[in-house]
This record gives structure tokens, C-alpha cells and sequence, in this order.
């Protein structure tokens, strides 16, 4: 063998091998883009069109459906159907709304769902043998446009939950190794973006039923629960006279633990709005020390009784703020004070407020109960609470920390505990930037 | 069959070859009499010759003469879809089924 002929050899052997990997790349790089599709996509119909467009530009076909199977009612439908522009020209966009009822009665379709397998035929009315379609599909076969069509099971499991069907100008022998080969794995992917799609679709269905169902109840809830409070704080404040000194007695507890009840109602249908996003917040200028004033002043009782000393250690400055003086007050200040009265046994609780370059640093610390490194993770969220907390706090509701975080971070800032672990007490760390001018 | 079907079929040929030989494929095609790159970024050619099949069958020949048959079928491959209801007849020879 000449040095040419070598040199050319190996030429060949080279982009022999060169080719193998440039198809791979391919289908490599469009598996890229319909993961990237599915990620970036959360309704079905969104995602069915988008891999449908990006399956017909890569290959050229002259269409391609994906469609929705419902086993119960044995129905396709339609998620997205995308057309060539000739065979767009004659369907005028019946190919687009065709649903299948009573799939079992269409031989391709039935064939592709029971098998779950590929099924191809070249006739075109072999696959859309639908009355509607007859005269669409004679034209579209005499033009020779379509030459065969491949029917793809979209697989979970085992169960069949959707088809595509892709018709093309080409019989299947004709389609290159790269066509066949990319299809199959396409299928899977689409099969498991659909269903992930699909499941997040009902996901998000389940929550707001939920949402709403708490809603409702808690609202009706605090309706009983607020009547019983204006009996009980009748009798307890004297409305009535001659009430028995027992009586009494049970409607000041009955009082008491009414009113701990509509706190945990008000609390849940808060955290209800905060999540779906209809709680209101009013923007008003009011003095943050002020606040953390009045907090500690009106606390103070409920920590003496308790043995616990409360200070407060603030600058003599006033602190401007603008935001929801209500809720950061009730929602924040009194639920942090409240919360370190609760969980310390023993010892002090300190508060400070304190000024930044660019923001204000509200901190409570308490000598308490503390709370461990895989605790500090649950608080924040709804219903969360601490491993133990329930038996320190028996009115622990779980929702307190999650509606200050939300309206702190609803105001830009900041919320984090730090605590030694158990025994070691915790300090709450709250930021906010400071309004400018 | 009409010009702009056959410059996309240049640019596709071209393009496919991109794909294994790299930027090799622009170069190649460039020294092929009767076809001129224009922006090869964008993937814009020019036929300079009157027939323009015979250009696209010098295209195919140019790339077989440096990495053999298997090059042949990436072209012919290449182009399927896009001439898939074109007459035979019509169709570039190293191009045909």
C-alpha cells in the first residue's frame, strides 16, 4: 500500500468514527434541549407544544401529535399537534382539535396503546380513520406527502399514558440511523417529563383544594369560636348578676382557652393568606423602639409571674420605619417575646435593637429550653415546631415563626435563630434595611 | 427542482459534515467550483454556476475524495427529508436513493 493510500485509510477510518460520535452528539444535544423543555415548562399543554415544534424542525416531519390517554373513558386528546406548512394548508387546522373517543374502535391506535409498543403503517387512514378526516387524508395521500406514520406509546410503568403520532414524508426503511435510534429515546423522555408534569399539574390542583378547604373550615371555626368567647367573657366580666363563684371560675378558664383557640384559628388562616398570597399589607411610618417598647412593657407581667427577668437594651435614638406596624408588632415582636416566656424555665430575656450602616438588628435571647441543630430546620416552616416544643408549650400552634418569616422577608429582611443546642437558650436575630432618607 | 431548495440542500450537506469533520466542512466546500460561501455562520451559499446540481455533485464528490463513501451516505442522509417528494428525474444523481 502506497503512503497515499494509508493516509487515506485512515482518513476514512477516521471520520467513520467521527460520524458514530457527531450522531451521538446529536442525540445527545436534543435530548439536551427536551430536558431543557421540561424543566423550564410546568403545564402540559406547554410542554406537548414546545417538544412537539422541536421534534418536527429537527426532523423534518410533516407531523407530529401528542396526545393525552384517559384509560377510564378510553378517550385522546389532543395535548398539541404540529403541522408542516403544506399539510397545514390542507387540514386547515383539523388535525388540531381531533379527539378520540372510544380509542379501542380505531385498530392503530388501539394496537399502539394495548401493545405499547411502535406500531408504523403507510397508509395514512390506517392512523387518523376518522370520519371528519376522510377527505383531508385522500388529498394529503394523492399528494404523496405523507408516506408512512409511526404511532409511539408514552409508557409509566406500565401504564399507557399518552401516544404521539408522527406522520413524515418517508417510509420507516428510509429513516437514518440517527432518526430511529433518537426516537425511541425520546419517547421515554418524553413519557417521564409528561408524567412529572402531570403530577405536579395535580400537585398543585390538591394544594389549592386544600387551601381552601382549610380556609373554609378555620373561617367557620373562628365563627363558633368567637361567639363563645363574647358568652364566656360576659359572665367573666360581670354582665351577669348572681353567677355562682364556680360558674365563674369555669368561664374565666373556659375564656382563657377560647381565646387561645381563636389564636390558633386567626393563626392558620393567616398563614393561609400569606401562602396563597392574598394578605394585604399596609404601608404605614411608625417608631420600631416604639413597638419593642410597648412589647416589653406589656410582658412584663406575664415574666414576673414567671420569675423571669425581662430587659430591654435599646439605643435612645428613634428607629423610622415604614411598613405593616400591626403585623410587625403582633406577628413578630409580641410572637418572639412571647415565644422566649414560654420556652424558658428560668433565667432572663434580653431584647435589643440596634442600628447597622444600612439596617436595624432586633435580637431576643433567652436563657431557655434552647433548641438543637436539627430543630433550627423545622421552625421556620408551616406547622413546624420543635421535637419536645409541644411538651414546654402546649399551645404551641407550629405557625407563629412561619408568619414572622413571612412578613419579615415580606419587608426585605431577615430571621434566624442561633442556640448552643438543648438547655442552652436560643437568640432570635431579626434584620431589616433601613429606610432611606 | 428550484434554487432555493437546492442551496438548502448545499447548506444541510454542508451543515451534516460540519458535524464530523468540523470546520473543515466550510472550507472544503469553498474550493468547490460554482459554489460560493457567503456567511458561513449563518449558513448562506451562492451557486455561480448555471447548473446548479452539477455544483451540489461536486460538493458530495469533494468530501468522498478526502474521507471516502462513508461521507457519500452522510450527504445522501442528510437531504432525505428535504427531497423525499422531489422527482427522481429532478434530483442531483449523487444525491438519488
Amino acid at each position: 500500500m502506497t503512503p497515499e493510500e494509508q493516509l487515506r485509510l485512515t482518513n476514512e477510518t477516521l471520520y467513520k468514527h467521527s460520524h458514530e460520535l457527531a450522531v451521538k452528539n446529536k442525540v445527545l444535544s436534543f435530548l439536551g434541549r427536551l430536558y431543557e423543555i421540561s424543566t423550564l415548562t410546568l403545564t402540559q399543554k406547554q410542554l406537548a407544544e414546545q417538544v412537539a415544534v422541536a421534534l418536527q424542525a429537527e426532523f423534518d416531519f410533516e407531523m407530529v401529535g401528542i396526545y393525552q390517554f384517559f384509560k377510564e373513558t378510553d378517550d385522546l386528546v389532543p395535548l398539541s399537534v404540529v403541522l408542516s406548512e403544506r399539510i397545514r394548508d390542507i387540514s386547515q387546522n383539523q388535525f388540531d382539535i381531533l379527539h378520540f373517543s372510544n380509542v379501542s374502535q380505531y385498530n392503530f391506535l388501539h394496537s399502539v396503546i394495548s401493545k405499547e409498543i411502535m406500531h408504523y403503517s403507510e397508509k395514512l387512514s390506517d392512523v387518523w380513520n376518522h370520519p371528519e378526516l376522510q377527505e383531508i387524508c385522500s388529498k394529503i395521500e394523492t399528494e404523496k406527502y405523507i408516506r408512512s406514520s409511526l404511532g409511539y406509546p408514552l409508557i409509566i410503568g406500565h401504564e399507557v399514558i399518552g401516544v404521539v403520532l408522527i406522520s413524515l414524508n418517508r417510509t420507516y426503511k428510509d429513516l437514518i440511523d440517527y432518526e430511529r435510534d433518537s426516537m425511541l429515546n425520546f419517547m421515554n423522555v418524553i413519557s417521564i417529563t409528561l408524567n412529572r408534569v402531570t403530577l405536579y399539574e395535580e400537585l398543585e390542583l390538591a394544594n389549592k383544594r386544600q387551601e381552601n378547604l382549610i380556609h373554609f373550615i378555620t373561617h367557620e371555626v373562628k365563627g363558633y369560636l368567637t361567639k363563645s368567647q363574647a358568652v364566656f367573657a360576659a359572665i367573666s366580666e360581670g354582665d351577669f348578676k348572681g353567677v355562682p363563684d364556680n360558674l365563674m371560675n369555669l368561664a374565666v378558664r373556659a375564656l382563657a382557652e377560647t381565646r387561645n383557640g381563636v389564636e390558633t384559628v386567626t393563626n392558620i388562616l393567616e398563614a393561609s393568606n400569606l401562602k396563597k398570597g392574598t394578605t394585604q399589607y399596609t404601608q404605614n411610618s411608625f417608631d420600631f423602639k416604639k413597638l419593642i417598647d410597648e412589647a416589653i412593657e406589656s410582658f412584663q407581667p406575664a415574666a414576673t409571674e414567671k420569675g423571669l427577668v425581662i430587659t430591654g437594651d435599646t439605643t435612645n435614638e428613634s428607629y423610622p420605619f415604614l411598613g405593616d406596624e400591626k403585623k410587625i408588632s403582633r406577628h413578630l415582636i409580641r410572637n418572639l417575646i412571647d415565644n422566649a416566656i414560654r420556652y424558658t424555665p428560668n433565667g432572663s430575656i434580653s431584647i435589643s435593637l440596634r442600628k447597622t450602616d444600612s439596617s436595624y438588628l432586633f435580637t431576643v435571647q433567652d436563657t431557655g429550653v434552647g433548641i438543637d441543630e436539627e430543630d433550627i430546620g423545622r421552625l421556620f416552616v408551616e406547622g413546624g415546631r420543635a421535637k419536645d416544643s409541644i411538651k414546654v408549650n402546649v399551645d404551641s400552634t407550629g405557625y407563629g415563626l412561619f408568619i414572622a418569616k413571612m412578613i419579615v422577608e415580606a419587608h426585605h429582611g431577615n430571621i434566624w435563630v442561633e442556640s448552643e443546642g438543648r438547655g442552652h437558650g436560643s437568640t432570635f436575630t431579626v434584620t431589616f434595611p433601613q429606610p432611606k432618607g | 427542482m428550484n434554487t432555493n431548495l437546492l442551496q438548502e440542500l448545499t447548506v444541510r450537506i454542508i451543515r451534516e459534515q460540519e458535524l464530523v469533520i468540523g470546520p473543515l466542512a466550510w472550507i472544503e466546500a469553498a474550493k468547490v467550483p460554482g459554489l460560493l460561501v457567503i456567511d458561513q455562520r449563518v449558513g448562506t451559499i451562492m451557486f455561480t454556476e448555471q447548473d446548479n446540481a452539477i455544483v451540489i455533485n461536486k460538493l458530495v464528490a469533494q468530501y468522498e475524495k478526502l474521507f471516502g463513501r462513508a461521507s457519500h451516505e452522510v450527504s445522501k442522509d442528510a437531504v432525505k427529508s428535504l427531497i423525499a417528494n422531489v422527482p427522481l428525474e429532478e434530483i442531483p444523481s449523487s444525491l438519488r436513493p
